[in-house]
């Protein structure tokens, strides 16, 4: 499933503003990549420019490409863009009329599948993978508002797998739930990390730390610099990551 | 010595604290003053002239025309406040959004007037329909913005989950973000009904107004708020009487639908 995901000279707007400047990396496959940077450095930006929701915006624009399985996704259709690279907010957003079951199914409806077994197949899939399944099946027709917040993050996790993407991006996933929350998440990026490509926002430099395999630095919307954790976080190569790191910057 | 001066202090503060309450207390009476009595004079001089059949009349005139009203102003205002909300930040969506305001800033007997001149002119008649016309102009700007700002306060981030599901944006839009807006929007409308059953002045150049059952949607027909100005003007109390009735019966039916709303957006809520 997982692909690798590349990004070369990606530069994206909001009108005449320019938010990232000629950023190109590599996220490889079954690997997690964590995106850090200061508010505003243009890491949100970024992912939503892999999954195509920055071009959504009203005045938003984007340039260079992203390649995803030797396919550009700036000249694919968007809505199978999404398919391929899912998103979870940094808020849980699941929808607040559905049940915890029609929110996982949400994905596959809106993809026109009908079928009852394939959809209830796919629900309890997605629900093991994201660790829910346990504390949900029993309440599986339940209002969503029933979840606590990290459950309710954790379903928005089942949602995005239920339609079989290659790429996850979690953008700060868990910078609004509790540590313990948080802590579930970081080890369920891990597990899923054998099966997909994942892009990981954060703010949280020990998060990036502790789930990362590739690093990657943004500062004013430009990639200052990426690596393994180990390297980029004690031997940076660039002065800009030694000042941020040491807090002297953002 | 230092202690007796803090007690001093404080107890000058609580005294000030005191007359500052006492006088928010005044504002409050006279401002709620004017309220009260305007309630209590249309409930002791409309109670009299309860039950005629002129009031019938007008309850179903007014039933009627903003029913009418709202099957034209209520798809189209809200459509507007989606197209509004989904084009926000362009140039067109600007001039819209400028004019949107301005109509709904524009004096109602101006609207009266233009429909005059369009409806009333081309079907050679006052009518029950050039009045249902006329305050579907009138909320429909209202709508769209209530609409524009109920989904901004609501679903940034819904439309987007929908959207990074590989939903199209009619189908997120639809599917996910319009079974929410359920309940904020009939709020919405019913507040646009509470408006348009007040107006009078759009009126008086399109329905005119009529003591009978009007023949049909394109003959003249009362409201209550015609009734009220046009009884009100009449030198004969019996007729004086009915416009205060006319008055007390608009003011209940309005009452009943803001606790209508007001339950409604209680249950958003939960």
């Amino acid at each position: 499933m997982g692909k690798s995901l590349i990004v070369e000279t990606l530069s994206a707007f909001y009108g005449k503003q320019q938010i990232l400047r000629h950023v190109s990396m590599t996220m490889p496959e079954h690997q997690v990549t964590t995106i850090i940077g200061p508010s505003g450095s243009g890491k949100t930006t970024f992912v939503r420019c892999l999954n195509r929701l920055h071009e959504t915006t009203p005045n938003a624009h984007m340039e260079g490409s992203v390649w995803l399985d030797h396919q550009n996704l700036y000249e694919l259709d968007p809505i199978i863009v999404r398919r391929k690279v899912g998103m979870v907010f940094q808020a849980p957003n699941p929808f607040p009329t559905k049940t915890v079951y029609e929110n996982v199914a949400a994905g596959l409806r809106l993809n026109g599948i009908r079928n009852k077994s394939i959809i209830s197949e796919q629900v309890e899939k997605s629900l093991q993978l994201s660790s829910l399944w346990n504390e949900v099946k029993n309440s599986l027709h339940q209002p969503v508002w029933n979840l606590t917040r990290g459950q309710q993050q954790r379903l928005c996790i089942a949602r995005a797998l239920a339609i079989e993407p290659s790429v996850l991006i979690l953008d700060e996933p868990s910078s609004t739930l509790d540590p313990l929350s948080a802590l579930k998440i970081e080890e369920l990026v891990e597990d899923l990390k054998s099966s997909y490509t994942i892009v990981l926002v954060t703010h949280n430099m020990q998060q990036a730390a502790r789930v990362a395999d590739l690093t990657a630095l943004f500062l004013e919307g430009e990639l200052v610099e990426q690596g393994s954790p180990a390297d980029l976080f004690t031997r940076p190569r660039d002065k800009r990551t030694e000042d941020y790191l040491t807090g002297r910057f953002g | 010595m230092k202690e007796e001066l803090f007690i001093r202090a404080i107890k000058k503060r609580k005294r000030r604290d005191q007359w500052f309450f006492v006088f928010l207390l005044v504002m409050g009476f006279f401002s709620l003053f004017p309220l009260f009595s305007v309630l209590y004079y249309v409930v002791s001089k409309g109670w009299p002239g309860l039950f005629a059949a002129n009031d019938l009349i007008s309850v179903f005139g007014t039933l009627e025309m903003t029913l009418f009203a709202l099957l034209f102003a209520a798809p189209l205002g809200i459509g507007l406040g989606f197209y509004l909300y989904e084009t926000r930040g362009t140039r067109t969506v600007t001039v819209i959004r400028f004019i949107a305001e301005l109509l709904a800033g524009m004096p109602s007997i101006l609207v009266g007037m233009v429909v005059y001149a369009i409806v009333v002119i081309s079907t050679g008649t006052f009518s029950l329909f050039a009045g249902s016309v006329s305050l579907a102009v009138f909320v429909l700007p209202f709508l769209a913005r209530e609409t524009e700002d109920r989904l901004i306060a609501s679903t940034s981030t819904l439309k987007e989950g929908a959207l990074a599901l590989g939903a199209s944006n009619s189908r997120a839009l639809l599917q996910m973000v319009l079974p929410v807006m359920k309940r904020p929007l009939l709020v919405a409308v019913l507040l646009g009904v509470i408006r348009a059953m007040g107006e009078t002045a759009p009126l008086i150049f399109t329905s005119l107004g009529n003591n009978f059952w009007p023949a049909g949607v394109f003959s003249p027909a009362s409201t209550l708020s015609l009734q009220i100005y046009f009884d009100a003007l009449s030198p004969y109390t019996g007729v004086q009487a009915q416009a205060w009735a006319g008055a007390l019966i608009l003011i209940a039916m309005i009452m009943i639908l803001f606790l209508v709303a007001r339950w409604i957006s209680k249950g958003e809520s939960k």
